[in-house]
């Protein structure tokens, strides 16, 4: 990410179209993607409340 | 899909809720958010998370030493990222840690469902923490309840204790989790007879219900009906 500029974090799983949004248990890999996109969730609210405001 | 785990409520604190869900639903945020959308939730949590109920949280919590989970959880319209935004915003908030090893497994499209398909369709959670831990959960929505009584289950199979909870939104009697003794003895007069097959079906008793999943099943006029509306839903 750049520094000083707002960019937006859109998180989402690698789904097969015809399986996005169907009531199912998650691939061991999309079980893996989910967990990584709550890190980087993580990562990115901690970067913006670390950010001072600007003057 | 796995069953769920589930522990009676015994003294369980009512959840604490921020905001109105019409201020939530309303907000121009919103629906980004629930799709995904970090900033989008960032500005959702930021204009709308309640400087009291974060006192309170302090007040009631804060010499327990807790740590945050949110529901983390794939939903009909994509990657839910309010719950986790709001973990790790109170965390800032109050400096407490915040959880990061726990997700929901499977696909529950609960939004906009109504409760029998809640009841058939409940979330599953994976993920390990270490025994001996202190917990608050947090998600967007509290309805009936049954996604945070199974995120607690999780825990507290573990080893570790959920102190309480805390959502963005929900109706104020959505937020006592734990039935009375009364509610209780009401549902087993009426239902009693299945709960053998309830604890079978789901894998636990009447006893791990929540007060509203309780009411809901209680306005059921007979139990041959409960059994028909659950096999309705498919899984």
């Amino acid at each position: 990410m750049t520094e000083g500029v707002e960019q937006e974090l859109h998180v989402k799983l690698d789904t097969p179209p015809h399986l996005a949004g169907k009531v199912r248990m998650l691939s061991i890999e999309e079980q893996a993607q989910l967990l990584a996109t709550k890190v980087s969730i993580g990562d990115y609210v901690d970067r913006i409340l670390k950010t001072k405001p600007h003057p | 899909m796995d069953q769920p785990t589930r522990f009676p409520w015994g003294d369980f604190p009512d959840v604490l809720i921020h905001a109105s869900e019409s201020l939530v639903k309303n907000h121009h945020a919103y629906p980004a958010a629930k799709a995904g959308g970090t900033l989008a939730a960032v500005e959702l949590i930021a204009g709308l998370m309640s400087a009291s109920v974060l006192s309170d949280l302090r007040a009631y919590f804060d010499h327990r030493h807790p740590r945050l989970l949110s529901v983390h959880a794939e939903e009909s319209g994509g990657i839910n990222a309010i719950p986790e935004v709001m973990a790790a915003t109170i965390a800032g908030a109050l400096k407490w840690p915040y959880e990061r090893q726990i997700v929901q497994t499977n696909v529950v499209s609960h939004t906009g469902a109504n409760g029998y398909a809640r009841l058939q369709r409940q979330a599953v959670f994976s993920g390990t923490v270490a025994a001996g831990l202190h917990y608050i959960l947090v998600d967007d929505f509290i309805g009936q309840g049954g996604t945070l009584a199974n995120l607690r289950g999780h825990i507290m199979a573990q080893g570790s204790q959920v102190l309480g909870a805390t959502v963005l939104t929900g109706k104020d009697y959505s937020a006592t989790l734990a039935a009375t003794d009364l509610q209780l003895a009401g549902l087993r007069r009426k239902h009693g007879h299945i709960e053998d097959w309830w604890r079978q079906r789901f894998g636990f008793g009447f006893d791990c219900l929540t007060a509203s999943e309780v009411r809901y099943l209680s306005r059921t006029a007979t139990s041959s009906r409960v059994i028909e509306r659950l096999e309705e839903i498919s899984d």
